[in-house]
């Protein structure tokens, strides 16, 4: 086959789909939305600091909360988006490998989500106690940013029209319930292992099961969407 | 004499045509377009399993839990922690469930409420609704309408039908009685619960074309944004708590119904300023409504990109 | 002789419990094929499959001999302009087509260029640098089928590709999709528009509530459909003498007399056009106009989606 008819690597395909995808979110709204919401927890931490108080672990805690919802918002919306639209046929009669669509997404929002929630945990931290916060908690937000993507992803491929909105729900009223169980089964939770290894939750699990548990809970839903995708039907 | 016996009918044969004919009928009258508008948001919302009927299989569940609490533990005497005061569990059963109405209803608001007009806006379905006879008025009354009705399935419905538990366990005439304000009482907040999660999440939906965007900007300002003013009005003994809609709920439905025990967040809110926020709340929404919906027919938008 | 570029043996595709295809067995060459069908008949269904977007219920498709949907390499060969208009429209029509060139295989360097003909060749270039969400369904016609084209693929799936453009633009388009199948390349293109394939090409699939009604030239399958006599209308100055001469024979079904001709119903129209030579060069009849009305596209379309689709001798 001639150099002009070959077929595109997967790490090209990826860096090509990342490049659109964020060339899209620069032109949409996707992006001034999630800063709002990034935004929020500043303004409380400002608010907080006005009338004289000081926060505690409340603040960490908003900000896990937004990341229940800028993950999904981000990931979530975005493989919902192509498979409503239907521009999922450009992609997919491409002599492209579809994990590679996928994959490209990811590595442009899910870091995204993280810098957007470290970047609202830094300015919130700075102005609710005038220090910057710990490098534990940023590693733990940005770990919990990046995980809850990949749930995001993987729901999203089971149910592509509504995986942002089942995203959020699946956090409200599973993962956040299941932190806060006395039992083993608390371990499943992404909000509890975040606080695990930000070092703020009251159930010490220790910082590196933390880190295991979010591997782990990442890959499954990792490899959940990557076995859905490549079955999809457009 | 006979009577003359009438000629018999010969053979009748007719043609239809059968082409189109324009309809020359009676038409409704222009003002009750909303009502298609509203049926047809009813309609559509109730065919989604998981959008609507799993919120309203929360809500039954909910209703099942508390009636059955209500009905087995009766007499059960709880007292909160101090020791002080004091509640039966059938007095209790039916305030701390308005807690779980409303989260099926917030779900019921972002599956549906919050892209209703974003996902009309994007779709083009503006542009059938504005082809024909439908005012903005009408599509805003015919949306609200059908999110009131749906809205009500989950947060009247259930608080109605255990305040007629609660007044069925009555023992005595004198008891039926004593209890009797339940009702309205149920109503009251079930109807408060219904305009919130009717008409703040449909301003959402109004504000930004994208039901994506729209559904995320709810639950950010529902969750979170709640959450923190909630916070933040316990801390500062403000009034700032009031503006956490599940909390003035959860304060308003334990004061309409005297609840002493386990307040929770809802206990540092003064119940009237609550209930002014909800209003404030509902009344701000319909304007968001009305003006975003205006300003989109008047523009000219809604045609499918 | 060629190996056909798609084979399609048995194949059908349910969702859920609708029906999309069923049992269809075809194999299609080089040149245009125009894929005809009502509403729902399984025409995009048919071109998504071949794309490489859906895996047939049962049966097998291939492309190139490879499964477009499983083999990745097969679909560098595909160029597949869906029917929707839906595309990012964030991006101007250059990085639109660019990306999908990448995406198709043409190396980044070169994708720029290889964008910039293909918008070149659909007549785009003034507005390739706008953003697509400003742009008219002609427009954004025009930009889908550029992106088809781009990485130069062997075999073309056209999916309504016409709709929504102008009359002008659409005698340009056509021509260029006719320019592209000289060139080498397989074109399936799908329409309601009859005429608009009448102009592409007379090879046709006729598509009916999923299956495959007929396949070949269309005039070939005209001569084919008995129950629907040719008509030959004769517009001439004795419409009665050519009438006589034609009454006794045994392949004319009807004659109906006209304001200003004569209208024949035959079974043999090749004999009955000798017929009609032949009067009119022994009786001197002055013939202004002669034609066929239901010799084209759409007669046949119409006999055979008309009649139910039920089998022809």
């Amino acid at each position: 086959m001639s150099d002009e008819r070959r077929i595109p690597s997967g790490l090209g395909t990826t860096a090509t789909i990342a490049g659109l995808t964020w060339m899209r979110l620069v032109r949409g709204r996707a992006l001034w939305v999630g800063t709002l919401i990034a935004v929020l927890p500043v303004l409380f931490a400002g608010a907080m600091r006005s009338v004289g108080e000081h926060t505690g672990g409340e603040l960490f805690g908003i900000e896990v909360l937004i990341l229940a919802v800028l993950a999904p918002m981000l990931v979530g919306a975005s493989i919902g988006e192509e498979i409503e639209d239907r521009t999922t046929t450009y992609l997919w009669s491409r002599p492209v490998p579809r994990w590679a669509i996928l994959a490209g997404k990811l590595v442009t929002l899910a870091p995204l989500a993280a810098v957007l929630v470290i970047a609202s945990w830094i300015a919130a931290s700075r102005i609710a106690w005038d220090s910057w916060p710990t490098v534990q908690t940023c590693v733990a937000l940005g770990a919990g940013a990046i995980t809850i993507s990949l749930v995001s992803a993987g729901i999203a491929t089971l149910a592509p029209r509504h995986g942002m909105a089942l995203t959020i729900v699946y956090m409200l009223f599973f993962d956040f319930p299941l932190g806060i169980l006395p039992a083993t089964l608390r371990e499943l939770s992404v909000a509890h292992q975040v606080r695990s290894l930000a070092g703020t939750s009251p159930i010490e699990t220790g910082a590196a099961a933390a880190a295991i548990a979010l591997a782990i809970i990442a890959g499954v839903w990792t490899l959940i969407a990557a076995v859905r995708v490549r079955r999809l039907e457009a | 004499m006979s009577a003359p016996v009438a000629p018999p009918e010969g053979p009748v044969g007719t043609i239809h045509d059968l082409g189109y004919k324009r309809y020359a009928g009676s038409r409704l009258a222009a003002s009750t377009r909303w009502r298609v508008v509203m049926r047809n948001q009813i309609t559509t919302s109730w065919k989604t399993w998981w959008r609507f009927k799993s919120s309203l299989a929360l809500a039954v569940i909910t209703t099942f839990i508390a009636g059955g609490v209500m009905f087995i533990l009766n007499d059960k005497v709880v007292r909160d922690f101090a020791g002080a005061a004091a509640s039966t569990m059938a007095d209790a059963a039916l305030p701390k469930s308005i807690e779980w109405y409303t989260r099926a209803g917030f779900l019921v608001s972002l599956t549906i409420g919050a892209r209703i007009v974003s996902g009309d806006l994007r779709s083009g379905a503006f542009t059938f609704y504005f082809a024909r006879s439908v005012r903005p008025r009408d599509y805003v009354l015919g949306k609200l309408g059908g999110m009131v009705v749906l809205m009500a399935l989950i947060s009247l419905a259930g608080p109605l039908v255990l305040a007629f538990a609660r007044l069925g366990l009555s023992q005595d005439t004198g008891q039926l009685l004593a209890t009797l304000h339940l009702v309205p009482k149920a109503i009251a907040i079930g109807l408060l619960g219904t305009l919130v999660f009717s008409t703040v999440p449909l301003a959402f939906s109004s504000l930004i074309a994208n039901a994506r965007y729209s559904m995320a900007l709810w639950a950010a300002y529902y969750l979170v944004f709640g959450w923190m003013v909630s916070l933040l009005g316990r801390v500062s003994k403000s009034w700032i708590g009031v503006l956490d809609l599940a909390t003035s709920l959860d304060a308003i439905a334990l004061d309409l119904f005297d609840l002493r025990l386990f307040r929770g967040r809802a206990g540092h809110l003064d119940p009237t300023l609550a209930l002014i926020s909800v209003l404030v709340h509902v009344g701000v929404a319909l304007a968001i409504v009305s003006f975003q919906v205006r300003r989109a027919h008047g523009s000219g938008v809604g045609g499918a990109s | 002789m060629s190996a056909p570029v798609v084979v399609i043996d048995h194949c059908s595709k349910w969702y859920g419990h609708v029906l999309g295809i069923s049992d269809v067995s075809w194999k299609l060459g080089a040149g245009i094929v125009g894929l005809l069908g009502p509403n729902g008949a399984g025409k995009s269904t048919l071109m998504k499959l071949m794309a490489g977007l859906l895996t047939p219920s049962r049966g097998s498709l291939t492309v190139f001999g490879a499964d477009p949907f499983d083999d990745v390499a097969v679909r560098r060969r595909i160029g597949y302009a869906p029917e929707h208009e839906k595309t990012w429209d964030e991006l101007t029509a250059l990085e639109l087509v660019t990306v999908m060139a990448k995406l198709a295989g043409v190396p980044g360097d070169r994708a720029g260029k290889a964008a910039e003909t293909a918008i070149d060749a659909m007549g785009m270039t003034e507005a390739m640098h706008r953003r697509v969400r400003g742009f008219s369904k002609g427009m954004r016609q025009r930009t889908k089928l550029a992106t088809a084209i781009a990485h130069d693929p062997d075999f073309l799936l056209l999916d309504e590709p016409l709709t929504g453009v102008d009359p002008i633009a659409r005698i340009d388009i056509i021509a260029r999709i006719r320019a592209l199948a000289d060139a080498g390349k397989t074109i399936v293109v799908s329409s309601h528009v009859l005429y608009e394939i009448e102009a592409l090409t007379s090879e046709i699939v006729v598509i009916y509530r999923g299956q495959v009604l007929a396949e070949g030239n269309v005039y070939e399958i005209r001569k084919l459909i008995d129950q629907h006599p040719h008509r030959i209308r004769i517009e001439c100055d004795q419409p009665r003498v050519v009438a006589a001469s034609l009454a006794m024979a045994d392949h004319v079904a009807r004659i109906v007399f006209e304001r200003q001709g004569v209208l024949i119903e035959t079974r043999d129209p090749d004999r009955c056009y000798d017929q009609i030579a032949a009067t009119v060069i022994d009786s001197g009849v002055h013939v202004s106009a002669l034609s066929s009305p239901d010799n084209n596209l759409g007669a046949v379309f119409e006999y055979l989606t008309g009649d139910g689709g039920r089998e022809r001798e």
